[in-house]
Parts: C-alpha cells; structure tokens; sequence
C-alpha cells in the first residue's frame, strides 16, 4: 500500500503533534475555558499536559502490542472481524470524517465573522477544501516537511505577539486563585481535554506503519504534544490577563482581541500574526483529520491507495462543511457535550479497554 | 556495421566514396603525399574538415609527418603492417592517435573534427584528435557578478571546462565519466563527481537518467535538464546550473555530481536543494557575519518579491484595518480620481513591467537608451499624472522588481515571478487568506519536490541536526565541520580545526 | 491518467470562475468608503442621536489649499445604533466604516442614561477595534464637541485622541479609557468605572467658518475633569486636583508636575518622576480596612531665591509640604467618591483578592460598604535630584 513507503523521522513527528495540538487551542479553547474556571483558566491549562501524557502512553503502548497495524487492524484484532468492522468504520467516519467538515467551518466562520461578513461560507470553504485535497495528493511526507517548517515559525510568532502584549496584562485579573475550588477546574479540564488530548488517537492512524515505533518516536509524540500545550498556556494566561475573565469567556475568538490590543510605537494592528498562525495549525490539524479518514475509511472498504477517493470525499466534505452546523446555538451545545462524549468514547474508554483485553489475550495465548 | 567488411583498400575509390557520402562540401580537405622508402612508395591521405580541425594541431601533426617523409629509416623489407605499426607508434605529440578499421567511425570522427589517416592499401587507418574548433576564450561570466572571487567562467568546450575543473580540484578521486548523448548532434556529456564523497546511489540513478536519455539532439544543458528532473511539472528548479567554476567545484566537494555538455557554458549541479538557490560563492569569500547578514536580506527579497503585490491588493481592498490612519488617508486621497480597481492597476503594472523586462533583454543595443526612457514614463510619474494609476502602485511594482533581482538564481527567480501572479489573483478573490492559503500551498509544494530522490527543502525539512550552519547564516569555516549527509557519504569532518588558526602558542597547545 | 487529467481541468475551470466572480462580495474599494474617525452619542427624545465625523481625504493629504473642510459630520436619530450607522448612507455618498474609529464621545444627558447598550455595539461589531478612547462631554453634548473646527491640526479628532493620549502619560490630572478596562470595571462588582471628561471653551459659536478660526484664538476644546459612573449611568464629577488623587491612588501616573506652596519658600515646582502605590485590605471585626501606600518620586523643577536647597532639612521641609498636599488630594477625591458612592478605585476588588469568602457578604452592598469603609493614606515623597542647579541663581548669599 502506497502509505507504507513512507517514513517519517522523529523531529516530523514532533512536528505534526505539536501542529496537531496547538491547532484549536490557539483561538476557540480559551473561551470554553474561561467560561468554566473564570480566572482559573490558567490552572486548568497548566494541568493539562499531566492529564494528556498517561493517554498518549495508553495509545502507544497499544500500538507496541500490535505492530504493523493502524487503529483499524487493531480493532479487528481485538473485537473480531465484525464488531471491530463496525466500530472501525464508526470511528472513520463519525470521528474522522465528520471533523474535517467541522475544522472547516471553523475557520471559515473565523474568516467570515472577522473579516469578510458577505462573503457566502461556500466560498471560503471551496479554498480550504482544495488546499486539503492538494495536501493529501501530495502526500503524507510532504505535509510533514511542511509542519516542520511551520512549527518553528508559528511558535515564533506566537511568542513574539505575546511579549508585545506585555505592556497591557493587568496581573490582578489572574487574583483570587481558586476562588470556587477545585470543581470548576475538573470540569474545564475535561472540556479541555476532549480538544488537546483524546483527539491524539489519531496519531495511531499513520505513525505505526509511517515510522520505526520505537520509544524515540513515543518521546516525540510527548515532546510535541507537550509542546502544543505550554503554546496553549502561554495564549490562556495571556488572554486572562490582558482581557479578564468575563471578557475572554464571553467572546468568540479571545486571543485574536487580545492581539488587537498590541501596540507598541509603530507595531499595531498586526493581529494578522494570531490569525496567521491559527489558520496554518488548523490546516495542518484539517490534514491529519482527513488523511485519518481516508485511510481508515479506503482500508475499511479494501481500496488499496487512499489517494483515489480524496476528490469524492473532498467534495462531500464541501458540502457538509456548510450543513454541519446550522447556527451558533448548535455550535455551543454540540462541542460541549456532543464532542466530549464522542470523543471520550474513542480515546478514553476504548484504547483502555483494547489496551485490557490485548493484554489479556497475550497471557492467554490468543492473539 | 556497414563497411565493415568492404572497406576499400585502394585509397582513391576510398578518398571518392568519402567524398560522396559527405556531399561534396568545401570544407573537407584532402591532402595525398607519398613517402619514399627504399623499395615502394607509399601514399598516405590526410583528411579533416577545416571548420573543426584545430590550425594549431593540425601544424603539429605536419611537422611531424615532415619529420618523418624526411627521416628515411624505413627499412620495407617487412609488409605494410609493420610499416602501419610504426607509423602509429611515432606520433608522441599531443594528439592522439587512435585506429579504426570501418566506415561509421570514419564518418564520425571525421565528423567530430578528428584528421584520418588513410594508407594505400591497409584496411585500417588512424584516428588523430584535432578537435578544437574556433571558440570564445575564457572569460567574465555574464549571468553571474561578484564582486570578489575568481573571475573565470566557463565557456562551450567541454574539455576547457573540465581542465578548469581540474585545476581547482587535484584528487585522484574526482572521477569523470564521458558520454555522448543525442542522435543527430553526438553532444559529449561528463559526469564529474569526487569517489569518495559522492553518494554511490545518487552517482548510479544520475548515470542511468542520462543514459536512457533517447533524443534528436542535445543543444544546452537546460534540455538535459528537463530529462533528468525529478518532477517535471513543476516551475520550481530542481537542479543547479552555474556558470563559474568554483561553485561547481564546492558543489563537488559536498558530495553534488557535476554534468557538463559540450556547447553551453552552464554547467549543471545535482541534487539540488532550495538554499543551494539563495547562495552565492561570493558568500564564503567574506566575513561570515556580513555574509549572514547578505543571505537574511536575500531571503527576505524572495519572500518580498512574492507577496508585495498580493498584499497591496488584499489590504487595500478588503482589509483596511490594517492600515496604520495616516497611510490610509493618503492611500484614499490617491485613488480618488483612478478608475480602476487595486488589482487591476496591480497586474496592468506588473504586466508592464515583464514586457520592458523582456524587452530589455532582447532589443539590439542600439535602442538601450530608448527603452529607458520608455519605460521610466509608463511606470513612473506621467502614468500616475495621467490618471491611470496611483503612485503607491509605482512603489510597490519598483519594490517588487528590485528583490526580484536580489534572487542570485536566475531560474529561481523566474518561477517567483509567476508565482507572484497567482498570489495576486488569489489576494484579489479572497482577501489575505488568499494569500495565506497559496503560502500553504507553496510550502506543501516545496516540501514535495525532490532532486535525485533527496528532499528538495533539506536541510529546512527533514530536518536534520547540525546541518543548518550553512542556510540562513553562515556560520564561520572552523564550524562547518561536517558534509551535508544527504548527499556525502563520507563520515570523515572535513575541517579538522575547532578555532580559528591563531598565532597565539597557548592556544595552540591547547587543541 | 485520463482521470487525473480531467480532473486537473474541472479544478482549473471552477478556479477560474472562483477568480473572476468570489471576492466581488465583500470587494470594497477605498474611495467608496467613509472612514469614520470618531462618534458621538446624545440623547434625544426619539432615542439616540449619532454624529459621526467622517474623513475627507482629498482635503487632508492635497498638497494644494483646498476649500474644504478636512472632516465631515453627519448625525442620525433612531433607536439602535448599528442602524444608525447604516442609515448614514442616505446622507453620504459613501458607506461608514468603523475601522479607524479613534474617539467615542458621549454627551452627559445620555451618558446619565446608562453606555452599556453602545458599549455591546462598540464591542460586538467586528470592524471596531479595541484602542478607543473615550470621552464625556461636560455639560455639551456630543454633537457640539464633535462640530467644531480647530487650527492646530487639520484633523480635529486625530487631535483629540493625540492629546488624550499625551496627557495619559504626562499630566496627572486627567486619565485615559479604552474599551476593555471600560467594560471590566463596569461588569465587576469591586470597582467602577471613571472616564475623561471634555469642554469646550472659548467662544460659543457653533458655525464651521473657516475665516472665523483664522484669527488667533484659544483651543475650544480641553481635556479635563473626570466622570464618575455608577455601573453604567453617569453620577458626578472629580475635579482636577480630585482626579489627580484618584490618578495617584491607582498608580496611573507616568509623569508629571505639580507645586507646593509656603509661606516663607513661595512656590517651588516639582517634577513627578515615579510612583508606587499599593492598596491593601485588612479586616477589622468583620468590616474591611483600605490601606493606601504611596511612594512619589519627584525632582525639583523651580525654586525660589529664598530658599536654600543645599540643607537637607530644606529638602526635607520640601517633601513633607509634597506629602501634605498629595494626601489632601487623595483625601479629596475618596470623600467625592464616597459621596457618589461610586467605588471609581476598585478597592472592592483589592478585598476580593484578599478576602475571597467575606467577600461575598459585602459584595451586594458594596457601594454602601465603600461610604462608610475607613481608608488610611500615608503617602511618602522623596526628593532625588534638583534639577541642573543647585540653588537659585537669583539667590544671595548670607554670607
């Protein structure tokens, strides 16, 4: 199969992790955040990466137990052919498939509420839809090249637009610490989690057969993920102070206000930088979504290269980009609790649960 | 083989059938003499093609043959073998001399300027090389300035250039492999590369692109080239032609398989990476720091030289935030009275810029001084007086102009210029994100190419530790220890010093 | 590969329609565009009436003397102020774009009414940005304040968002807002906010005439006086030597200068050269303590013959004259306050950060709380240097 010729090294992996992570949670995380802990946001984001780290070594040791296979062998392994067919294609598609549409309409909404109010969403979407399909034609060393490059240069813009925003923090924003306990933090972070780490089950899609899985590879899938998380730190803990609480929690894109206050003598409105950044991480995220789903859902059907169903999945994902939320309302509801529990089915209770019954099957012999 | 087995021994029917088959044409000459021995008397032909044999050697070749009508120690009691044997023994000047015994290679060294040598008689006869047509000798090369540094570039023998090759590398590893690709034209090919150093792989897979090479004629290395590349398709250069001998020689030294084609100066440098295309030899001969500071203005050029236009259009059409007030006011207060839309004035401007670029390259120099003033009027200020324009746009397209120019590579600077040209279309549909999404795509399309099956944007990505002290900056010589290891194979440090050389005895102690 | 090739040519043929027809949706060219540079908002019967006052570019950056105005105002009345932005286009040529938008001024019948309505506008709106200033017209209203031509500048607005800005950092007598210290104080229960108040002096003709400012005249408009809001509804007023306490006790003053008086020194001028503030809270049988901490750095900047300042105890006799007069201003501007019982210096949220359980029973109550809180000042003046001379030249010596 045409993915296998592919080898990645150590730094892309580090790479795509750390693009894949700091995908959303440059713009949309910090308000979901701020929402639940107030001006404890910053709590919940530094404790993040300790609850992330234990999963990413669940999905990897997973993956140790069954080289050579992607999530979609590992499921016929372990459930048997039938319900591991269905719970694969489940996870192809509702997991996969439906979050290309999502990340789409996420940026595209972005672009349209901050920029472009009349453009029609369709339009925006048709731009992204064809970088995507450009991207996974080209194939999935090509897009690892490219997120090395761009972490380097996102991190680096990041940071500097958060140092010109020095100026305006206003410490006392962060003050008082705890001040409801530890209930809301528990709560954000669990929201949090559901965007920074249980997504991370998709790296088992191409890193098993892409790489060597040895334990460099495990350290750089914690290096980039940790990585994406101290990026997400940074921008929470910025944004609660600069902005406070009320404000980052009540509006829709915080760090990009928060890149209006910037200025500096002659460095001022270059919030471009934020929305820069954001975009390439979150293409680079889009890519991922939609290389998982076309592998998974061409090796589920027995295609043999992935790379001839991307147009018509391109074009279904076009198309759905646009009906996949029909308003804000849904948006709200449906990340909140639609996501997390999707999402916690997945990369949560399921690799724990494989990770289980492999062992046991090893001891008895079976597998 | 035709001819092999009827080649006439009689040298006049041979001399006429010659004559026939190579159409009659003025320019080959042939010169019979005798040569006295005591018994016989033996005729000899000379013949060449007066355009291709060089004057120099053919004088040569004469005096010797005088030397040898007059020496008189041909003892003939033996056939005409031996007579043939020590003929071809006696030359020890600098040609050489070769046999050959049908037709077709009669026809083609004849053809390649060598002189022929026919005895009355013996079906075999002797080759001599005098191929040195009238050529351009060595001199400045055009297409790449510097300001210091050797100033010697190649020119259309192949052999110059491999002397000049020669001269700058003296290791018995520099191997080099000739090879004559093209039907109709019999270019001779090289391949140079340094044994040791050069991958075993890349040698091979170069080696048998050019030889599968099946094709009329071969007239410049750019028709090599685009048979070689990896990814034809794309605008992007993939392989490295220069036109100086010491770039080509540090290309050598990294482990790059060097290809020269008799009949063009451009010597071609595979596998090629992007910095290779930012990088000028000039580079190395100054301070490192001036040399870094030199190669970040050039990257900010190329990055300049894409996006200005593009920028210009999406910030004045759809994103006036982010224009500091002041600037937008005199933005505004010059558009009033232009009728057309930013984009509009953008690519007419750009357009016009590519014609008197064109043109400028192509017009006898008679009329130089016309074109200047031209062109002055239609980008300048009468333009913007006239009401067709307004003067940011003059600005922006002399901005653009002038880092395209900053670009060393001229390849790659003509793949940035139609790139520019997609930018602006989709800066005009889509407003910066436009941009942003064809930077996305330009970046993913660079990650893509390869040259001989090595990433085209190493060291950048993959990246590779330690690597980087010669793309963005140039890290000082005694750092640069180790060879690119995408295209050496040699694990050896190629500099073997830590420090710079100081006359200082305790340092010297110390290392 | 017959595939790949008609695909290749439907992408090129839906990308070139993409080209030549997208983009045409929000296309918008400059000359089309009225940029806004500031707003004002009156209260009239039928609602709100908006002014804006919109540029002219032609006029500004023409290097010949046009006769034009450099800005244009236009007013609207109506209920809800997006509309009110949009219907501008009956009147102007050109659309209102809010992008540059510098200034927000709001009259004193409408700022007693309550801001937070235009406040959701200012801040929903993606086209406004967040480095507003805002401003309350005292005893004006916005449209005369904005109607008014002045000589310095040819544009009046970016002169007022200059001057706001200069004197923000150099003269402590008046204070600066921008939006999101703006809605922070008026959502939090511990603080409230305070903006910059603008009149107009000079004479009182309302009429744009060019020929009328040509005459040498006084700058009509001045930056002064301080606005204390309840929430979101105009209260009262602090004056000048009022809003330099309050500048003083939440350390907003970069620089500035002031004097102290006496009788046998006459009046010597100081330069404020750095400040440190730290309120603190203590609880004192259940009810809250403010401790205001103040340390002022100042140089001397003119001094009179008659004093010697080359004895520490004259420099001494200085600093605590300072001392005098910095806690009198403080002291002034907390009993205004308190009789607005309007908590402008955010003292609530100081107890917040300290006492987060017993604040929640103040927290309803808070701006009775604040009337009747004590608050301690001790401030502390030091003098570090005298400027390029040590004594007066004027002065003689007693020999």
């Amino acid at each position: 199969m045409d993915a296998n010729k592919i080898k990645l090294s150590d730094h892309q992996v580090f790479a795509l992790a750390a693009n894949f992570t700091m995908g959303t949670s440059i713009i949309a995380v910090t308000a979901t955040i701020a929402d639940y802990a107030k001006q404890d946001a910053w709590l919940v984001a530094l404790i993040a990466p300790f609850i992330g780290l234990p999963f990413i070594w669940i999905y990897h040791s997973l993956m140790k137990l069954h080289p050579g296979k992607t999530l979609i062998e590992v499921y016929y392994a372990v459930f048997g052919k039938f319900i591991g067919w269905i719970l694969a294609f489940l996870f192809s598609v509702f997991v996969c498939f439906v979050s290309t549409p999502s990340v789409t309409f996420y940026i595209g909404n972005f672009v349209q509420t901050q920029y472009m109010t009349e453009t029609p969403l369709y339009a925006l979407f048709f731009i992204f839809v064809i970088c995507l399909m450009v991207a996974l034609l080209y194939g999935l060393e090509a897009v690892a090249r490219s997120a090395e490059i761009s972490v380097v240069i996102v991190s680096g813009l990041i940071i500097f637009a958060m140092l010109m925003n020095l100026p305006n923090i206003h410490p006392k924003n962060l003050m008082p610490v705890l001040e409801e306990g530890f209930t809301p933090i528990i709560k954000a972070s669990i929201q949090l989690a559901s965007v920074l780490t249980w997504p991370c089950i998709l790296f088992t899609m191409f890193y098993p057969i892409n790489t060597d899985n040895t334990n460099k590879t495990r350290n750089s899938l914690f290096f980039g993920y940790t990585w994406g998380t101290i990026i997400n730190l940074i921008i929470v803990t910025m944004s609660v102070l600069v902005l406070g609480s009320t404000i980052a929690s009540n509006s829709q894109y915080s760090t990009y206000l928060m890149a209006k206050e910037i200025s500096l003598g002659v460095i001022n409105r270059v919030e471009a930088i934020i929305s820069f950044s954001w975009i390439v991480t979150e293409t680079v995220r889009n890519i991922l979504y939609f290389y998982a789903a076309a592998v998974g859902i061409s090796r589920l059907f027995g295609i043999s290269d992935y790379k001839k169903i991307i147009l018509p999945l391109g074009l279904v994902c076009l198309v759905y980009a646009g009906v996949n939320y029909p308003d804000s309302y849904y948006v709200g509801k449906y990340d909140t609790i639609g996501w997390t529990t999707e999402i916690g089915v997945y990369g949560f209770v399921l690799p724990i649960l494989m990770l289980i019954i492999t062992k046991i099957k090893i001891k008895i012999g079976r597998l | 083989m035709n001819g092999e087995i009827n080649f006439n021994v009689n040298i006049n029917e041979n001399i006429n059938q010659i004559k026939g088959v190579l159409g009659n044409s003025n320019d080959l000459l042939v010169r019979i003499f005798d040569i006295n021995t005591k018994k016989t008397v033996i005729k000899l032909a000379i013949l060449y093609i007066s355009g291709l044999a060089d004057e120099k050697k053919l004088d040569n070749l004469s005096l010797e043959f005088n030397q040898l009508i007059n020496s008189n120690n041909y003892d003939f009691q033996k056939s005409l073998d031996t007579f043939y044997e020590r003929l071809k023994a006696s030359f020890l000047c600098s040609s050489k001399a070769m046999e050959g015994f049908d037709y077709e290679t009669l026809y083609n060294q004849i053809l390649s300027g060598n002189t022929i040598i026919l005895i009355d008689g013996y079906p075999k006869f002797l080759i001599f090389e005098t191929f040195g047509p009238e050529s351009r000798s060595v001199s400045e090369p055009t297409s790449q300035t510097i300001v210091r540094g050797p100033k010697e570039g190649f020119t259309e023998k192949i052999s110059t250039n491999i002397s000049q090759l020669r001269r700058i590398i003296k290791d018995k590893s520099m191997k080099i492999e000739n090879m004559t690709i093209g039907d109709l034209t019999k270019t001779s090919v090289a391949m140079v590369y340094l044994d040791q150093i050069a991958k075993t792989e890349i040698v091979d897979e170069v080696r048998t692109r050019l030889s599968n090479i099946q094709v009329d004629g071969i007239l410049e290395s750019g028709y090599i080239e685009e048979f070689i590349k990896d990814d034809p398709y794309s605008i992007f250069p993939t392989v490295l032609n220069s036109e100086k001998p010491d770039s080509v020689a540090a290309g050598l030294l990294e482990g790059k398989v060097a290809i020269v084609v008799d009949g063009t100066p451009f010597v071609l440098t595979v596998p090629a990476f992007f910095t290779d295309f930012l990088q000028v030899s000039e580079d190395y001969y100054h301070h490192f720091i001036i040399a870094s500071v030199v190669r970040i203005i050039r990257i900010i050029s190329l990055f300049l030289s894409l996006t200005v236009p593009a920028i210009y259009i999406a910030l004045t059409t759809f994103h006036h935030e982010m224009i500091p007030t002041p600037l937008l006011i005199s933005i505004a207060s010059q558009r009033e009275g232009v009728p057309f839309p930013p984009f509009f004035e953008a690519i007419l401007m750009e357009l016009t810029f590519e014609v008197l670029r064109e043109a400028g390259i192509r017009m006898p120099r008679a009329i130089g001084s016309a074109i200047s003033i031209v062109g002055a009027l239609v980008l300048g200020q009468a333009a913007v007086q006239a009401g067709i324009i307004s003067a940011v746009v003059v600005i922006i397209v002399s901005l653009t102009a002038i880092t395209s120019f900053a670009i060393p590579n001229y390849s790659l600077s003509n793949a940035i210029r139609i790139l520019r040209f997609i930018m602006m279309i989709l800066a005009n549909s889509f407003g910066i994100f436009g941009l942003y999404v064809g930077i996305m795509i330009l970046v993913l399309h660079l990650s893509k190419l390869k040259s001989i099956g090595v990433p085209y944007l190493t060291p950048y990505a993959p990246r590779i530790y330690r690597e980087n002290k010669d793309t963005f900056l140039r890290y000082p010589f005694w750092k640069l220890n180790n060879r690119p290891s995408m295209t050496s194979k040699s694990k050896e440090p190629r500099i073997k010093t830590n420090a710079p050389i100081s006359g200082d005895k305790q340092q010297q102690e110390l290392k | 590969m017959k595939l790949k090739k008609r695909a290749f040519i439907i992408i090129i043929l839906t990308t070139m329609l993409c080209i030549f027809l997208s983009g045409c949706w929000n296309n918008r060219r400059i000359d089309s565009l009225a940029f806004a540079i500031s707003m004002g908002f009156d209260k009239t019967d039928k609602g709100i009436l908006l002014t804006v006052e919109v540029l002219n570019p032609h006029a500004i950056a023409s290097q010949k003397t046009i006769n034009e105005p450099t800005v244009v105002l236009y007013t609207e009345e109506g209920q809800s102020t997006n509309e009110l932005v949009r219907k501008i286009i009956t009147q102007s040529s050109r659309k209102v774009n809010v992008t540059h938008l510098q200034t927000v001024v709001f009259g004193e019948e409408f700022a007693k009414e309550g801001i937070s309505d235009v406040l959701d506008y200012l801040t929903r709106e993606h086209q406004v940005r967040t480095d507003l200033y805002f401003v309350v017209a005292r005893e004006n209203t916005a449209y005369r304040i904005l109607n008014n031509l002045t000589k310095l500048d040819t544009n009046p607005s970016v002169k007022l968002s200059a001057s706001l800005k200069a004197s923000d950092e150099t003269w402590a007598g008046t204070r600066t807002v921008k939006v999101i210290d703006l809605v922070n104080s008026i959502i939090s229960d511990g603080a409230e906010p305070a903006i910059t108040g603008v009149i107009m002096t000079g004479h009182s003709k309302v009429d744009d005439n060019l020929d009328d400012l040509k005459e040498v005249k006084a700058d009509p408009l001045k930056i002064i006086d301080l606005a204390v809001f309840k929430k979101d509804k105009l209260v009262g007023w602090l004056n000048e030597s009022e809003c330099k306490g309050y500048n003083y006790v939440t350390n907003h003053v970069p620089s500035s200068m002031t004097y102290v008086e006496d009788r046998d020194y006459g009046i010597i001028g100081l330069e404020v050269i750095g400040t440190k503030t730290k309120v603190e809270a203590s609880l004192e049988n259940g009810k809250p303590i403010i401790t205001v901490n103040m340390k002022i750095r100042v140089n001397i900047e003119s001094a009179t013959d008659k004093i010697d300042l080359s004895k520490g105890d004259n420099i001494h006799y200085v600093e605590n004259l300072a001392e005098a007069k910095l806690t009198k201003n403080v002291g002034l501007s907390i009993m205004k306050a308190k009789r607005l019982q309007s908590d402008i210096f955010g003292f609530g949220d100081v107890v917040h950060r300290t006492y987060p359980k017993e604040w929640e029973k103040f927290k309803d109550d808070w701006d009775k709380e604040f009337a009747k809180m004590p608050v301690v000042i001790k401030g502390t003046v030091r003098v570090v240097k005298t400027g390029t001379i040590s004594n007066s030249y004027f002065m003689k010596e007693k020999k």
